[in-house]
């Protein structure tokens, strides 16, 4: 019975009789469930839920880098980055559409007439300027009543019966002569996707990004570590950012009613149950899978490596493997986020996935307890929605946070936590792969004999003492 | 592809040449900050950037909202990032190297004024109301006697709360620590300063920096100005100046000890966190000076996030050179200048690259820099 127990979601705590952890984890599971029947799935807080499940989801996945290998990764938002790209860029191929890269830029030009970037001449009788300003073909030149009007900032409008042309203020883009409907049949990598084989992939790329990142950073640790990988995932967000066929540029690119991801044949908006049951379930999957792996011998050969890895190599330990390993879930994992995010807000841009976004996430690693599995869902649950509450009025004091302050209240948080209570909130459990907390570990190290000890006074002593 | 087309010639030019001096003159400011912090105690000052920001913000308010010359903005501008790298250091990190019986109480003096800063805001002093400049410089001397009544409370807390011994590495915290500082000291400077980028506007300029008459010479076909010769000039003086101090003072000579051997420069009676601050002083008024004259070459954009890629660029100028080593961050700064420059000429949208993709290289295949000694041991 116990043998079999081990392989289930909470096997090792019913079988170990902690009943107090085994409610807990089933009252969360009956919350998450019942909170949107009562709420509605378009409730605010429903939202919210969606959105710290979602970075739950991509915190664990850089605990797993930060906490349980001790490396810090200062570019983990390249994950989430090409995640969401990945994600885009399928859904929108999968309609039979190309990134934005096919749309041309289309000057007006001085009779009227209308020019495309690839020399295409419309002349002024086949443009009809509409009241706002933008203009269409008349009907006659009609390409397909399934394009888009597409506005000067690049934003694409569907528009029923008016076809590619754009502009209002001069400038913009088209469609080119091939259509919509025409790349659809001629487009070798159009095919109906899931939404979960487009997650796979997504997160596929990513763990193969991570072990690609590994690579050259695997003898490094520290500093050395956190700033390689700051660097790379700036040259990343540069690529992302100047990459205006892959990413929309600087506009970011979205998704509108024709490109809605689809689930089994459901379509999946932001406030549909579907939605909310897929990132409950890939969240649950992911708390299964890493809490697993950290009991497992892939974690205590990570507790090994973080805690001394040239000891871990000689005690056999394959060092670097475990470490190839922990950077393609984590990397995975952070696809996976990103591809989540992306089809929660609708929009991706490149600019609001720099370097920043990545200490988002390390705050609520750090802020729950690096290494601890319910620290860091414990630290996402409390830390994800305090941007959303600190844009409520404080009742007694009657003053508006401004939205820009919630960065403060992250940062004096990073230095709080690491001031006053460095192990997080719900520090990890001396039994997650290891014999001792680092705390016992240093009180050892501290009380073993050396040539000179420099103590400080408010250092523990030994534990016999 | 047509981004990456260009020819050999584009990159051996003068302006080139000049651009890269410049850039490389400022990145050597900024990264001997770093250098001298990661020398002694072994931390990637994220927030130095963050006080490159704040320097070239309160020189540019004393400037235009004060009307105070150039020289003498620099000067205030100096005095205050000295203040303000002794409280980052006195407020964040010290508490984690935890030697100084007092460290908690002296710590909380900084706190205490982010506090308070972050709390003017809600009262409306913001720096383009009233005096401007001055109101800044008000807020960071008032705050000062404000904040020992916030000690008080906060020290008990800390006592309270502090966990026995030290529970997570040092090293990790005191580095998660330092970019919670940098976030949290971008976030005051937008909520105190307004998030829209400032332009230096030239009447607030020296004369001989403006117009027409602002051009040195001509070398072939590029103008070099007087910004740029200005610039150049400072670099090195400050240069001189910083290598005086460590070599021939009594103080640069604990500085020296302190970066062999922390330990061992105590038991020989060096005050360590004396030299400690004494270190973030120096590497800050030179990061404030750097700061203004950024800001005068690019013609502006001061704004809360400036700070972010000069301070990673300059820090990779560190690496580059041998971190540690005030030397090499000197020459570190001129490389990556020059990369930025060659960068600038080839794919500008992507200069910030060039310089991340050399300071990757290095620590992949020199981590010991340029100049540093090989086989010890870094990071």
């Amino acid at each position: 019975m116990n043998s079999l127990l081990k392989y289930l979601p909470l096997g090792d705590a019913i079988a170990a009789k902690k009943w107090s952890s085994v409610g807990l984890s089933v009252a969360i599971a009956v919350f998450l469930l019942l909170l949107p029947l009562v709420l509605g799935f378009d409730h605010r807080f429903v939202n919210i839920a969606l959105f710290v499940a979602i970075f739950a989801v991509g915190a664990l996945g850089l605990n797993i880098v930060v906490g349980s290998t001790g490396l810090l990764d200062l570019g983990y938002v390249m994950f989430l980055a090409t995640g969401a790209v990945v994600t885009f860029n399928m859904l929108l191929l999968e309609k039979g559409e190309l990134p934005n890269h096919v749309y041309q830029r289309v000057t007006i030009q001085m009779d009227g007439a209308v020019e495309l970037e690839d020399g295409t001449r419309l002349d002024a009788a086949d443009v009809v300027k509409q009241a706002d300003g933008t203009r269409k073909l008349s009907t006659g030149q009609s390409i397909d009543n399934e394009s888009y009007l597409i506005s000067a900032s690049g934003q694409r409008i569907p528009s029923k019966n008016s076809s590619v042309l754009i502009a209002s203020d001069g400038s913009g883009w088209a469609l080119p002569v091939g259509n919509a409907k025409s790349i659809n049949g001629s487009h070798p990598f159009v095919f109906d996707m899931s939404l979960l084989f487009i997650m796979l992939i997504a997160g596929g790329l990513c763990a193969v990004l991570g072990i690609l990142r590994g690579i050259p950073t695997l003898k490094l640790t520290g500093d050395y570590y956190a700033i390689v990988t700051l660097g790379i995932a700036e040259m990343v967000f540069l690529f992302y950012f100047n990459t205006r066929w892959l990413t929309g540029g600087a506009n970011g690119m979205s998704l509108d009613s024709s490109s809605t991801p689809t689930l089994f044949g459901t379509e999946l908006y932001y406030d549909s149950a579907a939605f909310y049951g897929l990132v409950m379930a890939v969240l649950a999957l992911t708390v299964i899978m890493v809490d697993r792996l950290d009991r497992s011998r892939t974690g205590r050969a990570w507790a090994a490596i973080r805690l001394d890895e040239t000891a871990a190599r000689a005690c056999g330990i394959d060092a670097s493997k475990y470490k190839m390993i922990a950077f393609a879930i984590s990397g995975f994992l952070g696809g996976i986020s990103g591809s989540l995010y992306a089809i929660w807000l609708g929009t991706v841009a490149a600019k609001d996935l720099d370097v920043w976004m990545s200490v988002l996430v390390l705050c609520a690693v750090v802020l729950g307890g690096m290494g601890s599995i319910r620290g860091v869902l414990f630290g996402s649950l409390i830390f994800f929605p305090l941007r959303e509450f600190l844009r409520e009025e404080i009742p007694v004091l009657q003053v508006r946070v401004p939205p820009e302050a919630s960065n403060l209240v992250y940062g004096l948080l990073l230095i709080f936590v690491m001031r006053f209570r460095p192990q997080g909130l719900l520090p990890r459990s001396k039994s997650s792969g290891e014999t001792m907390d680092d705390a016992q570990r240093k009180a050892v190290q501290a009380s073993q004999p050396r040539l000179f000890v420099m103590k400080d006074s408010r250092e523990p002593s030994s534990p016999n003492s | 592809m047509d981004t990456l087309a260009f020819s050999v010639s584009d990159i051996f030019t003068f302006e080139v040449f000049f651009n890269a001096l410049t850039l490389g003159a400022l990145y050597a400011l900024i990264a001997v900050g770093y250098t001298m912090v990661y020398g002694i105690i072994k931390l990637i000052n994220f927030a130095h950037g963050e006080i490159f920001m704040m320097g070239t913000f309160l020189g540019l308010l004393l400037m235009t909202n004060a009307s105070m010359p150039l020289a003498l903005a620099m000067l205030a501008a100096m005095a205050a990032c000295v203040i303000l790298g002794v409280v980052i250091d006195f407020s964040a990190y010290l508490p984690l190297r935890r030697q100084h019986p007092l460290a908690d109480n002296v710590s909380l003096i900084g706190l205490g004024l982010i506090s308070v800063l972050t709390l003017s805001y809600f009262f409306g002093v913001r720096s383009d109301v009233g005096a401007g400049g001055m109101a800044v410089i008000g807020i960071l001397l008032g705050a000062v006697p404000l904040a020992v009544f916030v000690i008080a409370i906060l020290g008990l807390l800390g006592r309270l709360g502090r966990p026995k011994g030290t529970v997570q590495s040092d090293r990790l915290s005191a580095l998660i620590t330092a970019i919670g500082m940098s976030l949290a000291l971008q976030t005051i400077a937008q909520l105190v300063f307004g998030a829209d980028p400032r332009p230096i506007p030239d009447e607030v300029l020296p004369s001989f920096m403006v117009g027409d008459g602002a051009k040195a010479f001509v070398l072939g076909g590029t103008q070099v100005t007087f910004k740029e010769i200005i610039i150049w000039v400072s670099a090195v003086g400050m240069m001189v100046g910083l290598e005086y101090i460590v070599q021939y003072t009594r103080i640069g000579k604990a500085m020296r000890a302190c970066a062999l051997d922390k330990d061992t420069a105590s038991l020989m009676g060096v005050n360590v966190n004396y030299v400690i601050a004494v270190t973030f002083m120096i590497g800050s008024a030179m990061a404030a000076v750097a700061g203004l004259l950024y800001a005068i070459k690019v013609g502006g954009n001061v704004y809360f996030r400036m700070g972010y890629y000069p301070g990673v660029i300059a820090f990779a100028a560190a690496v580059l050179g041998g971190i540690g080593n005030i030397r090499g961050a000197m020459l570190g700064g001129l490389l990556i200048g020059l990369t930025e420059a060659i960068g600038v000429a080839i794919a500008p949208e992507y200069k910030f690259a060039f310089a991340f993709g050399l300071m990757i290289a290095v620590i992949l295949f020199r981590p010991w820099g340029l100049l540093g000694k090989a086989g010890a041991k870094r990071a």
